[in-house]
């Protein structure tokens, strides 16, 4: 939230409405029923999702409640770098392998 | 095998069809394991589940459940159960009017417009300039994460139901490598 207040620009002053991922807009958020004004910090909503994920699909799989904190955090941390390596990989690729395969005139 | 009731000591590791367990887990995230006497199986679904999903329409709003516009993403979103349609049917009829003169589709509305009824008692959507709708349609990254996370709840939520019908009453643990003598 404070990332989209420092990164966003200041609302028009003739503007009536509050223009979109604006300071205005992010103290108007409602819960449940905006979405959520995280501007550029999207992919942190990365590491939620995972979570979720994590203590769901856990809950089912492990033996016992012993092991499955530790099961979760497990599955978590590898989804997450997983994510980043596929990131990483796909973000390489755009740029130096598909210049070389379809080659873009200057 | 067939056995409805809640455990079988005889045969602990043999899978057993328990549908009451299906039956609980479909009306509720997590209650098919809690009947089966695995509380904290029970509660581990529930709250990833019922986390994912709330925590979806937290980050998308309400307008990422959707079962008119959004049809096919619903379909996955539907495996959460019973809330998952309360949701899209609050959503519905709560937050979406008819265009003036128009009763073909509902929409969410734009800001700028304020939802009232007509004398026909029908929901309208009436241009008013500084007005904001009761909800905000989600657009971009933040619609796509939400939309996924709500979906993602019903196919795990498939998974734990599975999981109750087909009960098991052991798991079969991969066992940690063993450390060279």
């Amino acid at each position: 939230m404070l990332f989209a207040i420092a990164h966003c620009p200041l609302p028009i002053a003739s503007s009536p409405l509050p223009i979109p991922h604006s300071p205005l807009f992010t103290l108007a958020w409602r819960p449940m029923l905006d979405p959520l004004p995280v501007a550029g910090a999207w992919p942190l909503l990365l590491i939620p999702l995972s979570l979720g994920i994590s203590i769901a699909y856990k809950a089912v799989r492990v033996g016992s409640i012993g092991s499955y904190p530790k099961a979760v955090l497990v599955m978590t941390t590898q989804i997450v770098l997983a994510m980043i390596a596929m990131g990483i990989v796909a973000n390489l690729f755009v740029r130096f392998v598909l210049p070389v395969v379809i080659p873009v005139s200057p | 095998m067939i056995d409805s009731s809640p455990s079988n000591p005889s045969t602990p590791n043999r899978e057993r069809f328990v549908p009451l367990a299906g039956l609980l887990a479909v009306l509720l995230p997590g209650l098919g394991h809690v009947y089966l006497r695995e509380t904290w199986r029970g509660v581990g679904v529930a709250v990833g589940v019922l986390g994912l999903f709330f925590g979806g329409i937290l980050i998308g709003g309400i307008d990422v459940v959707d079962s008119k516009e959004d049809r096919i993403w619903f379909f996955g979103q539907a495996l959460v159960g019973p809330v998952a349609f309360a949701v899209d049917r609050y959503h519905q009829s709560r937050f979406k009017a008819y265009e003036v003169g128009q009763r073909q589709r509902r929409r969410t509305g734009n800001p700028g417009e304020l939802r009232e009824r007509n004398p026909q008692g029908v929901w309208i959507w009436k241009q008013s300039p500084g007005a904001m709708p009761p909800n905000s349609k989600s657009l971009g990254h933040v619609n796509e994460i939400g939309t996924l996370a709500a979906t993602i709840a019903g196919m795990l939520n498939l998974i734990a139901i599975l999981d109750a019908l087909f009960h098991r009453q052991t798991r079969v643990e991969i066992p940690p490598p063993k450390e060279p003598d």
